[in-house]
Parts: C-alpha cells; sequence; structure tokens
C-alpha cells in the first residue's frame, strides 16, 4: 500500500509539470521581449487573459473546435501583442526613453487590456467566468487516486514543443540569430545592417504566439476570468529573473518553479501546517531572493550563448 | 447659503474630498520618491496598507479594553476578530471622544512610525538593483503583505478584515464626517506643505542630485543609500498616514484594499499632474479623483439622473481604470513632464561638479 | 579619387560640440591615423562621420556620393564599415555566429563562406575559437574578432574606434600589423584612431593630429613624428 502522502505528491509534481510548463511559455515571452526591446512587460500577463478569452469566443461564438481554437488564441495575442508595441513601445523607444519609462508604460497599457476586457465581459452574460465547452479527457489514473488528463500531457508537450522549435530558430536561421544578435547588442546589431525594426516586429509576435497559447490552455484547463492572466504574472516574472532573462534558462526555471511550487506548498502544508493561500509567496519570495542575491539568475544556461550580459 | 450647508452634508462631496485628501498625501509620498529621488515605488500601497492597519488594530485592541468586551465565541485571531467586536468598537467610538481623538492621533504617530521603519527596510534592495527590477521587487513585497494579510488572523482577522472602525468624530453624529474631511484636508494641506519645504531644502536638493547623477552626488558629499533610505523613510511615513485616514474614514480595513491598482492610480495621479512637481500633482489628483468617484453607476444615475445603458451601469466601474492606463500611457508617450513641468532647480554645486565629471569622463574617451 | 571625403564637420553630443569644423579624406588603400591627446575629439570625428554622433553642420562624401544624412545602418549597407570602441562584438553569440551577423547584409551563402575564409586566413586565432562564446574570449580575441566582424560586409572603408584600447602593447602591436595584412589583401582604406600616436603613425601612410576638436597637424606619417614640437605627444605627456 503506497502511502497517501506519496499519491499526493505525486499529484502536486504533475500538477506543478504543467503549471511550470505554463509559466515557462509565459516566462519565455516576457524574457525575449525584455531582452530585445529591454521592456519589462506587465502587459504580458493580459495577453494570457485574452488568449483565454479568444479562444472560448472561437469555440462558443463561432463554434470552432479545439484546434482551431488554440489557433485563434495564439494569433489573436501575437495581434495584440504586436499592436502594444506598434502603438505604444516602439514609439517610446524612438523617444528615447528609459527602461523604467517602458516598464510604466507598460503598466499602462495592461490596465487597458485588462479592464477594457472586464468591462464588456461584464457586460456580456456568461462572460465574467469562463471555460472551453470541452473538457479535457483522463488518459490515466494512478493507483485509483491521482487523475492525468490530456492538459497534463499537452502543456509540457507544448512547452517541449516550442523549445524545440525556438532552438531551430535561434541557431539555425538568420533571422533566429539576428534576434539573438539583438538581444545580445542592439547598437551593434543596427550597425551591423541588421533590421532592428523586424527583429522587434517577430518578438512581439512570437512571445503573443507562446502567452495566447498559455491563455488557451488555462481556460481549457481550470477556467479563466479577466484578472486570470494577472494571477500569473509574478510567476513569469519569477521565471524570467530565476532563469536570469536567458531564453532557456527562463523555460527551464519555470518549469521548476512549477513543481517546486507545487511540492513545497504541500509538503509544508502536510509537516508545517502552511496554508495553500501562501503559494504565491514561493514565487514572490523567490523572485526578491533572486534579484537581492544573485541578479543574474540562478539558472544560466551559458553554453547555448544565450547568457545575459552583465 | 443653504447651498453652501447642504454641499458640506453631502455625501458624495465628503467622499471627494476625503478621497483627494488621502490620495493627495499618497501621491506627494510617492512623488518625493519617484519624482524627486528616482525610486519607482511599485510598492507603495504596502506603506499605505501598514498605516491602515495600525490604525484598525490599534483603535480595535484599545477600544475592546474599554468596554471590557468579552466575546461569546473567539475563533482566534486578536480580540478585535471575535464575532460582535465591530458593533462594541464602534459603540465605543461613539461614546467617548476621549478615545476616538486619542486613538486617532496615537495612530498618526505610531502608524508613520512603522511605515518610515519599513520603508528604511525595504530601501535595502534600492541600493543594490536597476531600476526596473527595484520596480518589480517592491510590487512584490507589496503582495508578499498583502498575502499575509489575508491569511493571517494574528494581527490583522485575514480576510475578514478589521471592523467597526469610525471617524474620531464619530461622537459628533451627522456631523461627524463633514468635520472628518476638514481634518483630512487640513492634514493634506500640511503635508504638502512639508513635501514642499522638504524638496526645496538643501535634503531636497540631495534628492534630485541622487535622482539625477548619483556619482556627482558623491562627490558632493551625498551618500546615495543614506539619502535614499531617508526618502523612502519620509515617502512612506506619509503613505502610513494616508492608509491610517482612511481606515477611520471607511471603518473597516480588508486585504483586498491593498491591491496594487491602488499604488497604480497614484502613478498616474503623479504623471498626469507633473513627475517631481508637487503644485501639478495637486491636480493630478483633483482630476484622477474625480474620475475614480464619477464613473460610478449607482452615482451617475442616482445622483446626477443620467441614465445609463445597461452595458454601460455594469462596466463603467471598469471603464474607469481603463481611462486611468490610458492617462499613462498617453502622458508617456505625449507629455511626459505631465500637466505642469518640473521647475529647473540649479545647485551650483552639483552643476559644477557635473560638469566636471562630464568634462573627465569625455578627456578618458578622447 | 579619394574615397572618403568629410568636410567642415561640426560634431558632438546633445549640446556640446566637440568637434570644430574638421576636415579630412582618405585615399583609396590608404591607412589614415587620428591622433591626439585624451579629449580631443578623436572618436567624437569618427562618430560623427558615421553618424553614431550627433553632426551639426559639415558634408560627408562616399566615393564622391553624399551620405551626409545617412543613418550607420545605411552607412553599412553602402560599403562603409564602423569598429565601435567598446561594445563591438555580440557576447552571447559563438565567433562563427558574430562573423555571420557581421555578413547580415549580404544574402549569398558562397560569398559568406568565402568572405569567413579570407576573415580566418587573416585571423588564425578566431578559427580555431569559432564555437566559442564571444563572450569568452581574450580581450585581444576580442578587439580582432571586432574588426573581422566589420571586415564580413566586404566594406570598401574602414573606420576603426580604438581598437588596440586596453590590449597589453605587445597584443596591440601585432594587431596593428594585422591591419597592415589586410590592406595587403584587400586594399581596404582605413581611418583609424589610436591613442598610442607613435605606434599608429608609424603604421599609417599619412595622419592627422587633433587638439580640441581642431585639426592641429597634418602630413606623412613620419613627416609628423619628426615633428619636435609635438613630441610629448608621442612620448605620452598630455597637456590639458
Amino acid at each position: 500500500m503506497v502511502p497517501t502522502l506519496a499519491y499526493t505528491v505525486f499529484r502536486a509534481i504533475i500538477d506543478g509539470l504543467l503549471e511550470g510548463s505554463l509559466y515557462a511559455l509565459m516566462g519565455f515571452g516576457l524574457t525575449i521581449v525584455f531582452r530585445v526591446t529591454r521592456v519589462a512587460n506587465f502587459a504580458h500577463a493580459e495577453y494570457v487573459t485574452y488568449g483565454a478569452y479568444a479562444a472560448y469566443v472561437a469555440m462558443v461564438a463561432w463554434g470552432l473546435g479545439l484546434v482551431p481554437a488554440a489557433i485563434v488564441a495564439a494569433l489573436v495575442v501575437a495581434g495584440v501583442a504586436l499592436a502594444s508595441d506598434e502603438l505604444v513601445f516602439k514609439p517610446l523607444w524612438r523617444r528615447g526613453s528609459t527602461p523604467l519609462h517602458f516598464l510604466v508604460a507598460s503598466i499602462g497599457v495592461g490596465l487597458v487590456l485588462r479592464f477594457s476586457l472586464q468591462a464588456v465581459a461584464a457586460s456580456v452574460p456568461g462572460y465574467l467566468n469562463i471555460r472551453l465547452p470541452e473538457f479535457p479527457s483522463t488518459l490515466a489514473i494512478i493507483g485509483g487516486k491521482v487523475a492525468i488528463n490530456v492538459v497534463h500531457a499537452l502543456a509540457p508537450l507544448l512547452a517541449l514543443g516550442t523549445t524545440a522549435a525556438l532552438h531551430v530558430l535561434f541557431t539555425r536561421t538568420k533571422l533566429g540569430k539576428a534576434m539573438r544578435a539583438t538581444a545580445s547588442n542592439p547598437t551593434l546589431a543596427r550597425i551591423s545592417g541588421i533590421n532592428v525594426i523586424m527583429v522587434r516586429r517577430v518578438t512581439w509576435i512570437i512571445g503573443g504566439l507562446l502567452a495566447g497559447l498559455s491563455g488557451f490552455i488555462i481556460s481549457y484547463y481550470i477556467q479563466a476570468n479577466p484578472e486570470v492572466g494577472w494571477n500569473f504574472l509574478l510567476w513569469m516574472f519569477a521565471a524570467a529573473i530565476a532563469g536570469g532573462f536567458t531564453f532557456y534558462g527562463t523555460i527551464i526555471a519555470g518549469i521548476i518553479l512549477g513543481v517546486v511550487g507545487q511540492v513545497a506548498i504541500i509538503l509544508a502544508g502536510y509537516y508545517l501546517g502552511v496554508t495553500t493561500a501562501y503559494k504565491p509567496a514561493i514565487a514572490l519570495v523567490i523572485m526578491v531572493l533572486v534579484l537581492l542575491f544573485r541578479p543574474e539568475g540562478i539558472i544560466r544556461i551559458q553554453s547555448l550563448g544565450l547568457r545575459r550580459r552583465a | 447659503m443653504v447651498d453652501a450647508l447642504s454641499l458640506l452634508m453631502d455625501p458624495l462631496f465628503i467622499d471627494i474630498m476625503i478621497i483627494f485628501g488621502i490620495y493627495l498625501i499618497l501621491s506627494l509620498s510617492f512623488n518625493i520618491e519617484y519624482g524627486f529621488t528616482g525610486i519607482p515605488n511599485l510598492g507603495k500601497v504596502l506603506f499605505y496598507a501598514v498605516g491602515a492597519y495600525v490604525a484598525g488594530g490599534l483603535a480595535g485592541w484599545i477600544a475592546l479594553r474599554l468596554a471590557a468586551f468579552t466575546p461569546q465565541q473567539h475563533l482566534g485571531g486578536p480580540l478585535y476578530c471575535a464575532y460582535g467586536a465591530p458593533q462594541t468598537i464602534t459603540e465605543v467610538f461613539k461614546t467617548n471622544p476621549a478615545f476616538a481623538l486619542g486613538v486617532f492621533l496615537l495612530s498618526m504617530v505610531i502608524g508613520a512610525a512603522f511605515g518610515a521603519v519599513l520603508g528604511i527596510l525595504a530601501s535595502y534592495p534600492a541600493l543594490r538593483l536597476r531600476e526596473d527590477f527595484l520596480a518589480i521587487t517592491l510590487l512584490a513585497f507589496s503582495e508578499i503583505g498583502r498575502l499575509i494579510t489575508r491569511t493571517e488572523e494574528w494581527p490583522v482577522c485575514a480576510h475578514y478584515g478589521i471592523r467597526g472602525l469610525s471617524t474620531p468624530f464619530a461622537w459628533l453624529g451627522e456631523y461627524s464626517l463633514t468635520v472628518y474631511m476638514f481634518l483630512v484636508l487640513g492634514i493634506a494641506a500640511l503635508m504638502y506643505m512639508l513635501a514642499e519645504k522638504l524638496v526645496n531644502s538643501p535634503w531636497g536638493r540631495a534628492l534630485k542630485a541622487v535622482r539625477d547623477d548619483e556619482l556627482a552626488a558623491e562627490v558632493y558629499g551625498k551618500n546615495p543609500a543614506r539619502v535614499r533610505a531617508q526618502a523612502m523613510a519620509v515617502g512612506s511615513a506619509m503613505a502610513a498616514v494616508a492608509g491610517t485616514l482612511y481606515a477611520f474614514y471607511l471603518g473597516s480595513v480588508m486585504p483586498d484594499d491593498f491591491m496594487p491598482i491602488v499604488t497604480f492610480l497614484a502613478i498616474a495621479m503623479v504623471m498626469l499632474g507633473g513627475t517631481a512637481n508637487n503644485r501639478g500633482v495637486v491636480v493630478g489628483v483633483a482630476v484622477l479623483v474625480l474620475v475614480d468617484r464619477l464613473f460610478n453607476a449607482s452615482v451617475l444615475e442616482r445622483k446626477f439622473g443620467i441614465p445609463l445603458p445597461d452595458y454601460l451601469s455594469n462596466s463603467i466601474a471598469y471603464l474607469k481604470y481603463v481611462v486611468i492606463g490610458l492617462v499613462i500611457v498617453l502622458i508617456l508617450m505625449f507629455g511626459p513632464q505631465g500637466l505642469i513641468p518640473e521647475k529647473p532647480l540649479k545647485t551650483p554645486i552639483v552643476e559644477e561638479t557635473k560638469k566636471k565629471l562630464k568634462e573627465s569622463v569625455e578627456g578618458g574617451e578622447g | 579619387m579619394d574615397v572618403l571625403v568629410a568636410e567642415n564637420i561640426y560634431g558632438g553630443y546633445g549640446d556640446s560640440v566637440v568637434i570644430q569644423g574638421v576636415s579630412i579624406k582618405l585615399g583609396k588603400g590608404e591607412i589614415v591615423a587620428l591622433v591626439g591627446p585624451n579629449g580631443s575629439g578623436k572618436s567624437t570625428l569618427i562618430k560623427t562621420i558615421y553618424g553614431v554622433a550627433r553632426l551639426f553642420k559639415g558634408r560627408v562624401l562616399f566615393e564622391g556620393q553624399d551620405v551626409t544624412g545617412l543613418p550607420p545602418e545605411a552607412k553599412t549597407r553602402i560599403g562603409m564599415s564602423y569598429v565601435p570602441q567598446t561594445n563591438n562584438i555580440f557576447p552571447d553569440l559563438t565567433v562563427q555566429e558574430n562573423l555571420e551577423m557581421g555578413a547580415y547584409i549580404i544574402d549569398d551563402p558562397d560569398k559568406i563562406a568565402d568572405r569567413m575564409e579570407l576573415v580566418f586566413s587573416i585571423f588564425p586565432d578566431l578559427k580555431a575559437f569559432r564555437d566559442r562564446l564571444a563572450g569568452a574570449l581574450s580581450g585581444g580575441q576580442r578587439q580582432m574578432l571586432a574588426v573581422a566582424r566589420a571586415l564580413m560586409t566586404e566594406p570598401k572603408v574602414m573606420f576603426l574606434d580604438e581598437p588596440t584600447a586596453g590590449l597589453a602593447p605587445k597584443i596591440a602591436i601585432g594587431l596593428l600589423k594585422t591591419l597592415i595584412k589586410i590592406r595587403e589583401e584587400t586594399n581596404i582604406p582605413m581611418l583609424l584612431v589610436e591613442q598610442h600616436a607613435r605606434r599608429a603613425l608609424e603604421l599609417a601612410d599619412r595622419g592627422y593630429v587633433l587638439v580640441s576638436g581642431r585639426i592641429a597637424v597634418e602630413g606623412r606619417g613620419e613627416e609628423i613624428l619628426s615633428r619636435r614640437d609635438l613630441q610629448e605627444l608621442f612620448l605620452g605627456i598630455q597637456r590639458r
């Protein structure tokens, strides 16, 4: 007889992998945008929310299937992300704004996105809390206790697939290398004749696509409301910061953060009686500790050449 | 005359004026940190909450002692979390003027002290982090704080909050809020004068020097670390005072009143008015408090008789945050100076030192 | 015909005018050194000509064509290549990727491969480290990579902003000798800013001595070197 705690921990690991994959997808978008454009983008959280709602609208209002809905979510959010750069961040960059200005502006963009959605959702019945009409089917039940469903497999696979695709992009294509070059030394990239405007656009689109997919997964697996992305914000920042804003570091840090967060809070509850309400504190504390004591990040993937510069 | 009197008793007018006073203090404190010293304190609301909780805790604890309150049922946490406690607290406010006024003053002093100490502690990362990471760190601090207040019964009654407070003039009956309004505005005016005096003093010039050119400030004999800690101490104490005023006005202190959105609102107010300009901040606060209070379906419909279509009455409370977000974005894009630009302030020694430094830097590059 | 002519240049940063009416030219296959004491504006001049610093007044002609207002990236495209003094490599990319990014404006892969062969023949050290992260290179190797990156675009003229800054003397001299080698193989004219005046003038065909944003002396390298009144400059004694 396997003890109950073992099942609970196993369940936490499975859930943690799912959550961690989301943190990775979201955090990666945050990282790539930050590295290329220096925007620490608070509005990234809202992109996730928009992804959840776009998928819902696609399925409920347009009658699309699950896969088309995921694609719609990714594309819509890519558009929203691109628009926020074209309308706000790029003009600010042209004016020579500082990273702090970008950050404050992104708070403004986030407020506009979140609360305009909130306003619409509040006036359309049934939109304040959404969940995709198709529920993820169960793949397996382990030990009669831990149910593993489609999303538990989908999210990590998506994170892996994305990582692989991005790896090819960044190491095999001229565009991908140009993106890394721009992230590494924007001035020299410009002098080298790299079309930094195009690099910028592609960066926002990639960040948007990943955020849109994350939003889709959230509304598929649990449910979403207009604040759902905001609740993920500090987690995605924690992933990006712990990963030292390196591309692969962020993905790995995100997954670890998801698993560690779930398992730690379960164990802390079991042994110390800490309530699960403190789970977000894990992300916050990790983030603050990393920033204070190892601001260059704890998981830096140097061999892949995506190191953050001092 | 009659009109003026009825205005002074009008709940909406009182509400707007009190919220104006409170946000003015909060925004001035943000301006000292961000505008004058360059510390992007996205954790502002934490210090505001500290003042509110100090007020709630002190008032609750003392009132219940005075009333010799024994709860019939007490599930945990301090006495003021118990069932029946809020009613008793309110009763003491109404019947004991000495208590009401005394606990108000005491809360202001102790709240400000707590705020200042916490501000100094929170300034520690300000010495080590780049601006944007510092902003995120301070935001994380404020969220950790909110998480604790949501969860812990000791000493804050978790999500139930501390309730039953009243204005220090509750014993005046129907005039209570009107008199409190004058008090809040008076304190706000004092804070404004204090802020103006501070930023125009040598200390204020040190803040700007640290903001504009840390190296020059150091040459000029200012320790940037200490100057930042001082700015955070002053700013946080002021924010705590604002929080205290808020607690006595609202009558309750609840964790979710202290979301980051409060900080963002203060940011928008400062930016709209003009960063590093206290006069501008007054204008910015006035405009956005009006937006904040008037984007309210029941106010518009009942008070002003403006009929709203259904979709608007459901969503108008959210639209105000859209407006606030737009203000932040548009100001940054089109008028980073805000409505009233910062007064250029020349400090001869700093200017000279900066010039010399610049020369030597350029020389090195030659 | 001169490859590059800069006429009556006034340049600087923000509102401060550092370069005050300087005219220089660069002939075919020529190495021209810009020397002068600290703060004389050597780097600023090169940056102003290239469009990185602010140009207040003046004209820049490249192969007879007016390129005065062109942004740096456009200048790169028409064959002007610039090696900044600092931050002149992509530290997060490998050596080979750095060179590929240097050749970003070239579309033909065969041409890029040829170019890379040429660069590796000039800098054999880089070939050995081609898969290494540029950020992990030594100071001398970084500067080599910076020059190599600029060479990848098939430039018709190169601007080098103190390529030997911060290098040990032996390595610095080695790098300067490589510049001669580059000229022998490619005949690219170079405008070289150099802190160490003697070294630069010995190597260069011609030189300009810049003092306080103006040209004090110009002429052939050895001519300037032989002038007694400039000995202080060559000994590295700097007067403000």
